[in-house]
């Protein structure tokens, strides 16, 4: 090959490009996890009684529960004790109204990390609702959205301006017991988005939220609800960047999908959080519940992601497939590189007649990481006529890394049809000696490879995505095979 | 049986069983058991909660007499239900090698040995490495529990042209056979593992077999699984396969209760290579299950599987296949296919083929599928003036046959297609399709 071992040590050392931290005054709960802290979160949002019975219970249930180990990662033990569960930006604490009121500081950061919230904003006819830190800062379009009867709010907006929604939807999809970091994020959770879209409209721009996590030593625990009404449709980005620091963060997201009669909810994801440097320190924890529902006849949710971010993430988009004719797809990108450790896939639970399902997933490992799809696809016995087809492939990249692959299939009812196969490789050297034959530099050529391989799944992003899903995708292999 | 003795685990009161010792028994192997019967007294039974054992359930077993079964007398007429397939027969009845109903002696390049005193010459055939109570539980029980198993060395360079034929008869309740097998280098041999069980006996073998392939070596073997529809049998087979040497296995699991068969293969030397294939046909309220470990040690290596089931009725079967490629096990292929065929609304099939790789130089691929009939073979046979229940059974029977009609020796495939068909909806009008 052409490439030198000094070039490719260059470009395997790369820094991770977003690391910085903006240096604001955070008002910070001191660290550790106990009643009072719930109170105090619950009273600083002014939430409604419900909700704080309903952390309370969750976090009774939560100190029952044992942290699960079966992921295909090492990690040294978590202190839930050592986290701060608070943490808002001081300035503004009452919320800007406008896109004027916001912190400048907070507005740079955002420039810096290129998300595009004035101008640029109007120009991608993107709606972001931003989350700093757990305060949600900035809403945008909100005039365009409401005259189309949709709500696009941050949580912490929605418990007052609609309660009745929230307490009817919240927790019906990933109950507040489902697992031990649900548990722990229906207790602390401080903020996230909320979105509804009413019977039969078609969501007239795709909405979109940027979450960043900043405050040292402060977990992330976003809660997002989407409810798409009888007919409706709703294509929904959420992009993620960190700062880089030394000792490893939680997050432990919490992500609810509706989807009614008719309804489409597409959700799209690109996670970049920081994976710790090129010796496997520092680095997210990610570890995410993320399901959706398809409670409605000929309901359809999408998940797409393209995870190249965190030093370990367990995160499984699902599908529970109630409604009759209702469709789930999951479409992931999953890059681990250094010391990553990835142990992220799908759960398809068929249980309405002729329901179908997708699975494409395409796990890339580079220098030491984990990659390991883990998957199932269940239909149980009402589940007439179901389909599920499932491609899960992984790349190899170096001989110090792991692909590893555990699908679950579980059958219970004779009219479903299964398909399920998997590859594992290396990038071939007659597709390598080709392009470089052509005059390809060795690492343009297994860019082109690499997205040539994701190609099935990036054209399922929506467009801005999918190319900054690509640009990511090169940073975050360039130069890692030789 | 009282309250507290249903709640307790079949392992403990396992424990308490006294092995009557035979006098010639006063044995190493005997020794090493009574220091270790009693750390069973503790141990429960793998659950679905283990990984492992997600897909089989052994709640069955709770009920169960788990005590080393007598010997049993209805061995000869069992016996006299497999027609022998070769001059070398092997007969372990209820576990312990039975020398009235086994040939005399077995071919030249063979030798047998009572695994009691192959024990006391080779103390770590039980466990060679370390045994872990937890994860290795049956393993451990059929160690504690095992009796006049056998060893059966073959000579480098043997070249066998029949068979032989390992018969595992259960006449009774608990049985714990033990099988080694060293494949001498360059030799060549079949081995024919059938187990059958009398009928109406609530029999339970917990089986462990230890298989060595030497270098250049080539052993194809066979397991036939016909037991009576009370039996279980909980099979661990270990095979360890050196340089340039082949291992074929096919498993056929008709019989039994529930029949589970945890096989795992280590390929250790260069060009070792692992040709795994079989069927299983759960119909009634049978299950079968089968779990295989292909751990590519080193470098050029190659493993395959290829595997069908069929559930009908209320039928059970899972697949749970995992091929491991180490760090440095370069160039290895692997490929991994699981096809399913499920029939009634009450069956149920969990297939789960895994792939764990830390080599990039690989070539691994897995696939299953689990469906129903192909509705255009049918709506073709319906054409064609058959019933619609003879058309879903011949094309089950062609589904399996496909395995089938690849066993030798040609005798064992024609006994087994012909209990296929005996299974099947209109047995009558398929023979005149299949002759």
């Amino acid at each position: 090959m052409a490439t030198t071992p000094q070039d490719l040590h260059a470009l395997v050392q790369q820094k991770y490009q977003h690391g910085f931290v903006t240096d604001i005054e955070s008002d910070t709960v001191p660290p550790g996890l106990n009643e009072d802290v719930i109170r105090l979160i619950s009273a600083k949002k002014k939430e409604p009684a419900f909700l704080l019975q309903w952390r309370l219970k969750a976090f009774s249930h939560w100190l029952t529960l044992k942290e699960p180990h079966w992921a295909h990662a090492q990690y040294p033990a978590i202190d839930y004790q050592a986290i701060s569960y608070y943490s808002a930006p001081k300035t503004n604490r009452d919320g800007p109204k406008s896109l004027a009121d916001v912190d400048p500081k907070l507005l740079a950061t955002y420039d810096k990390l290129g998300v595009p919230l004035h101008e640029r904003a109007r120009l991608a006819g993107v709606a972001v609702d931003a989350v700093f830190d757990s305060v949600s800062v900035a809403t945008t379009f909100k005039d365009r959205l409401s005259k189309a009867g949709v709500v696009f709010c941050p949580f912490s907006e929605a418990v007052h301006s609609h309660p009745e929604l929230l307490e009817r939807y919240l927790g019906t999809v990933v109950p507040p017991g489902d697992n031990f970091y649900a548990a722990l994020n229906s207790a602390v959770f401080t903020d996230g988005s909320f979105v509804y879209i009413p019977k039969g409209v078609r969501c007239p721009m795709e909405l979109s939220t940027y979450f960043r996590i900043n405050a040292a030593n402060t977990g992330q625990f976003e809660r997002t609800l989407i409810i798409a009404d009888e007919g409706s449709q709703v294509s929904y980005l959420e992009g993620c960047t960190a700062p880089m620091r030394d000792e490893n963060q939680l997050h432990a997201a919490v992500v609810e999908l509706v989807a009614l009669d008719e309804a489409n909810i597409k959700y799209s994801t690109v996670q970049n959080w920081y994976p710790g440097d090129e010796n496997g320190l520092g680095g997210i924890y990610n570890f995410v519940t993320k399901r959706g529902e398809c409670r409605g006849h000929h309901s359809r949710i999408s998940w797409t992601q393209v995870e190249t971010g965190s030093a370990i993430t367990w995160k499984y988009p699902s599908c529970v497939l109630l409604g009759d004719h209702s469709v789930g797809e999951f479409y992931s990108v999953a890059v681990a590189n250094h010391y990553q450790q990835a142990d992220t896939g799908t759960k398809m639970i068929h249980v309405g007649r002729h329901t179908k399902s997708t699975i494409v997933s395409k796990g890339i490992s580079a220098g030491h990481a984990h990659n390991t799809y883990r998957g199932l696809v269940k239909i149980l016995p009402s589940a007439e006529g179901a389909r599920n087809y499932t491609q899960c492939d992984s790349l190899l990249m170096g001989d110090q890394c792991g692909a590893h692959t555990f699908p679950y299939v579980e059958v219970k009812n004779p009219s479903a049809t299964l398909e399920h196969e998997a590859t594992t490789s290396k990038i071939g050297e007659d597709q390598l000696f080709y392009c470089l034959s052509r005059g390809l530099s060795a690492e343009d050529a297994v860019n082109m490879i690499v997205s040539g391989f994701c190609k099935s799944v990036f054209k399922e992003l929506p467009m801005e995505f999918a190319v900054e899903a690509q640009n990511l995708l090169a940073v975050s292999l360039e130069g890692s095979v030789g | 049986m009282s309250v507290s003795a249903q709640s307790e685990s079949p392992l403990a009161r396992l424990s308490r069983v006294t092995v009557p010792a035979p006098a010639a028994l006063n044995s190493a192997l005997a020794r090493w058991q009574q220091t270790r019967l009693s750390q069973l007294a503790t141990a429960t039974l793998p659950t679905p909660r283990d990984d492992a054992w997600k897909y089989t359930s052994l709640r069955s077993l709770d009920r169960r007499d788990l005590s080393p079964a007598a010997d049993g007398l209805e061995a000869q007429e069992l016996l006299a239900q497999l027609p022998t397939l070769g001059s070398h027969r092997l007969v372990l009845v209820n576990g312990r090698l039975d020398t009235t109903l086994s040939s005399p002696q077995l071919p030249p390049g063979c030798t047998l040995t009572r695994f009691d005193d192959y024990f006391s010459q080779v103390p770590e055939a039980l466990f060679a490495g370390d045994i872990h109570l937890i994860e290795d539980r049956l393993r451990y029980v059929n160690a504690c529990m095992t009796r006049d198993g056998v060893c059966i060395e073959i000579a480098p360079h043997t070249q066998l042209s029949e068979p032989i034929e390992i018969i595992l008869l259960a006449t009774g309740q608990g049985a714990y056979p033990r099988v080694v097998l060293s494949v001498g280098e360059g030799a060549q041999v079949q081995v024919l593992e059938q187990h059958r069980s009398a009928a109406n006996t609530d029999s339970v073998t917990v089986q462990s077999m230890d298989l060595r392939v030497a270098p250049n070596a080539t052993l194809t073997h066979t397991t036939v699984q016909e037991s009576g529809h009370q039996a279980i049998v909980l099979a661990e087979t270990r095979v360890a396969i050196q340089r340039e040497a082949h291992y074929a296995h096919q498993w056929m699991a008709l019989g039994g209760q529930m029949n589970r068969l945890d096989l795992k293969v280590s390929l250790e030397g260069h060009g070792a290579h692992a040709d795994l294939s079989g069927l299983f046909f759960a119909d009634g309220s049978r299950e079968q299950h089968l779990r295989t470990l292909l751990d590519h040690q080193v470098a050029h290596t190659q493993s395959d599987q290829r595997y069908r089931g069929v559930a009908a009725g209320r039928g059970r079967g899972s697949y749970d296949g995992k091929v491991v490629v180490h760090k440095n096990a370069q160039k290895t292929a692997s490929s991994q296919s699981s096809r399913n065929l499920l029939l009634s609304p009450g069956a149920e099939i969990n297939t789960r083929p895994q792939l764990e790789i830390h080599a990039d130089d690989v070539k691994c691929s897995h696939g299953a599928t689990t469906g129903t009939l192909d509705e255009n073979m049918e709506f073709y046979l319906l054409s064609r003036g058959l019933e619609r229940s003879a058309a879903r059974a011949l094309l089950t029977f062609a589904f399996i046959d496909d395995v089938l009609k690849k066993l030798t020796p040609s005798a064992l495939r024609t006994r087994l297609e012909a209990a296929v068909l005996a299974r099947l909806p209109d047995a009558a009008i398929l023979r005149e399709f299949v002759t």
